[in-house]
């Protein structure tokens, strides 16, 4: 027989276990320890972005093409291991690359998630003085997620700014003439380990780019004719003759050659193509490292345009221009704008 | 109904009911000890924050051995003892961010002393000596009282007054007693959520 | 009250079971919660960011170290971090005693063809994290 006593009894047993049960899930949330986690590892993803250089380290990664990107173990963005939150551009620019790495790539090389039994979801953002690049991963949600903020600075690409209007002109009694423009880096210069990575020009990792300015305003407009671009050509001092190199191959890996003209258009070219110069403004030479012979420190590398000059007979004012330029730190020519570091900051968010 | 094994049912349903309900509210009670882990996130965030701040303003953007005395912008505001521009500098770095909805804190407070080392100092006073530089509200004293917990960040300066030529005597040795003389000197600043 | 061990009083059983589960339910939040707290912990306690600064304190101290020395302000500098290190951040920053006249550096002790070196020698230990280092700054040689 069931009793009234009974019902009573499991009743009262069965509400207060509701009441219990209710109380259960008060308690994890209270606890948010999935959240603590979430930190740690946003924590962890700051450092090896902000602090670390990546691996493998030198030749750095950024360096490694499509087809070596497994070569990559670590995506740090540190210039070097000694400079911690100085970030450098090339890795920058690697990282936030929409076509080079994928979500898996991120997440195994940057945020370590034990695929793929615990996959983090990541939002990677950096915001370099006002420029946000395109930021990594998904959208940040509505609900709480681990965080840090790291500030940084980025250390902006060195460059050589050449005016030809202010160069010196020569002239001449030939209707042809052959003159140069030479730029030389003296790695023993470049390689001074007294100045912070943090402000090195370092040919074996980054760009060395040239720029000549306002060409065509330099030419003497009524007696030249017209004006070549005929080769260009590295040399090492020591060494005669030019050094192998893949002169005639246009390959943004190695290098680009671009002339640009009044109205801004830009042309590719090889080192071994003959250009007319005649309404171009600016020569633009971008040498993507390592630089030939960049691992050794006494190398003298001499990059030489040479150009060809055809003048009529009008004024019998027959003006060229040339001129040997030092690219380094002490820059006695007045053309170098050295590595600067700009504010930025990066936020990690993991969820 | 009503006999002497009654209402035995009922009971244990009471005695089961509190024993739950006794266990549900003590284990409530011990987790909530364990609460203080968040506190030390958000701490440890802030800590970084303030860290990094104060390394980017010890570091010149440009190389200092080839422009000179490259500048460096925490060095010179405080041996021009320039409190103002401090709180500009230091309040515009931790407030940087690539999106104004990602906070670590939505108002952060901060104080900073120096601590110096003088070379002779007063009779029966220390040799490390100290004053207030700068804070984020008006009144120092104000920011003593009542706050929440605070971090304390720390970073070494190096100063020498001969960068800033002195006029006649650098800012900082005229207004605190700091000796004339290149020196280190330690800034620390404390930060906690207003 | 004899029925009671006949009846086995299942009603209270559950009601013990059911504390039991919740018990092993708190041991388990508990632990995860101490795992959260001791990384964040560990991040606030080891002194990543004081020896970051040190170290470069003492390497742009080194790089200036000849002007110091000629200005007579190197030893009071060193006297400087080192103190401030004690007093305020009970921290122990130490000269390496080998070098007597020079305590911190010995300028120009190596050298190869293109570089001398000026061995810096680093010493942290806070009571918790000990931490040393020798860094070499090099500077090229003038020809």
């Amino acid at each position: 027989m069931l009793s009234v006593d009974f019902l009573a009894g499991f009743t009262i047993f069965i509400l207060a276990l509701i009441m219990v049960i209710n109380m259960v899930p008060g308690i994890m949330i209270g606890l948010e320890s999935q959240n603590i986690d979430y930190d740690a590892v946003a924590y962890r993803t700051g450092v090896i972005l902000v602090e670390d250089p990546g691996w493998p380290a030198n030749p750095p990664w950024e360096l490694k093409d499509e087809y070596h990107k497994d070569d990559i173990h670590r995506l740090g963005l540190a210039v070097s291991a000694n400079t911690p939150n100085v970030l450098s551009r090339a890795k920058i620019n690697r990282f936030f690359n929409d076509s080079f790495f994928t979500d898996e790539d991120y997440g195994q090389k940057v945020i370590f998630a034990d695929m793929p039994y615990a996959p983090y979801a990541y939002n990677i953002a950096l915001k370099v003085g006002d420029e946000l690049l395109p930021p990594r991963g998904d959208d940040v949600p509505k609900r709480s997620y681990g965080y840090i903020r790291r500030l940084v600075k980025v250390k902006e690409p060195h460059y050589a700014s050449i005016d030809c209007t202010n160069l010196v002109r020569s002239e001449t009694e030939e209707n042809r003439t052959t003159t140069y423009f030479s730029v030389e880096l003296d790695y023993a210069k470049l390689y001074d380990k007294s100045i912070s990575e943090a402000y090195r020009i370092d040919p074996r990792f980054e760009p060395v780019n040239i720029t000549f300015e306002n060409f065509d305003q330099s030419l003497n407009s009524t007696d030249t004719n017209e004006v070549w671009l005929n080769g260009t050509r590295f040399y090492k001092e020591g060494v005669a003759g030019e050094i192998p190199f893949g002169y005639d191959i246009q390959d943004d890996e190695s290098y680009q050659l671009i002339l640009e003209d009044n109205s801004g258009a830009t042309t590719y070219h090889t080192l071994d193509d003959h250009c007319q110069l005649n309404d171009v403004s600016k020569i633009r030479l971008i040498l993507a490292p390592p630089l030939p012979f960049a691992y050794e420190t006494d190398t003298v590398l001499t990059v030489k345009m040479s150009l060809d000059y055809d003048f009529i007979d009008v004024n019998k004012t027959k003006q060229f221009i040339n001129g040997t330029f030092e690219y380094n730190y002490q820059d006695p020519d007045n053309v170098m704008t050295l590595p600067t570091l700009t504010d930025g900051v990066l936020e990690v968010c993991v969820w | 109904m009503v006999n002497d094994q009654a209402q035995m049912y009922t009971l244990e349903g009471f005695a089961a009911g509190v024993l739950m309900l006794l266990t549900a509210y003590l284990v409530l009670g011990t987790t909530t000890v364990y609460t203080p882990g968040d506190v030390h996130i958000t701490d440890m965030q802030l800590q970084q924050l303030g860290s990094d701040a104060l390394a980017m303003m010890d570091l010149p953007d440009t190389e200092p051995e080839i422009y000179g005395s490259g500048e460096n912008i925490l060095e010179k505001l405080i041996v021009t003892d320039n409190s103002t521009d401090f709180r500009t500098y230091f309040l515009d770095n931790i407030t940087r961010t690539t999106d104004p909805k990602k906070t670590v804190v939505n108002d952060i407070q901060f104080n900073a002393t120096i601590y110096y080392r003088m070379e002779s100092p007063p009779v029966n006073e220390s040799e490390i000596q100290s004053y207030h530089f700068c804070s984020s509200g008006n009144d120092a004293r104000s920011d003593l009282v009542s706050r929440e917990p605070a971090v304390r960040v720390t970073r070494f300066v190096t100063i020498d007054a001969k960068h800033y030529p002195p006029n006649p005597k650098p800012q900082i040795t005229l207004n605190h007693d700091v000796d004339e003389r290149a020196q280190v000197v330690l800034l620390e600043v404390l930060l906690w959520r207003g | 009250m004899e029925r009671l061990n006949d009846e086995g009083q299942w009603i209270v059983l559950m009601g013990f079971m059911v504390c039991v589960g919740i018990f092993f339910l708190a041991i388990i939040i508990a632990q995860s919660t101490v795992v959260g707290q001791t990384t964040s912990e560990g991040v606030l306690e080891f002194p990543k960011n004081d020896i970051q600064d040190l170290r470069s304190e003492m390497i742009e101290i080194a790089k200036n170290w000849e002007q110091y020395v000629g200005d007579g302000e190197a030893d009071d500098i060193m006297k400087d971090l080192v103190t401030l290190s004690m007093v305020r951040k009970n921290t122990v920053v130490k000269y390496a005693p080998d070098y007597s006249s020079d305590p911190t550096f010995k300028t120009g002790a190596m050298s190869d063809s293109y570089n001398s070196y000026t061995r810096i020698k680093i010493h942290f230990n806070n009571g918790v994290t000990e931490y040393d280092e020798t860094f070499l700054l090099s500077r090229p040689k003038t020809p």
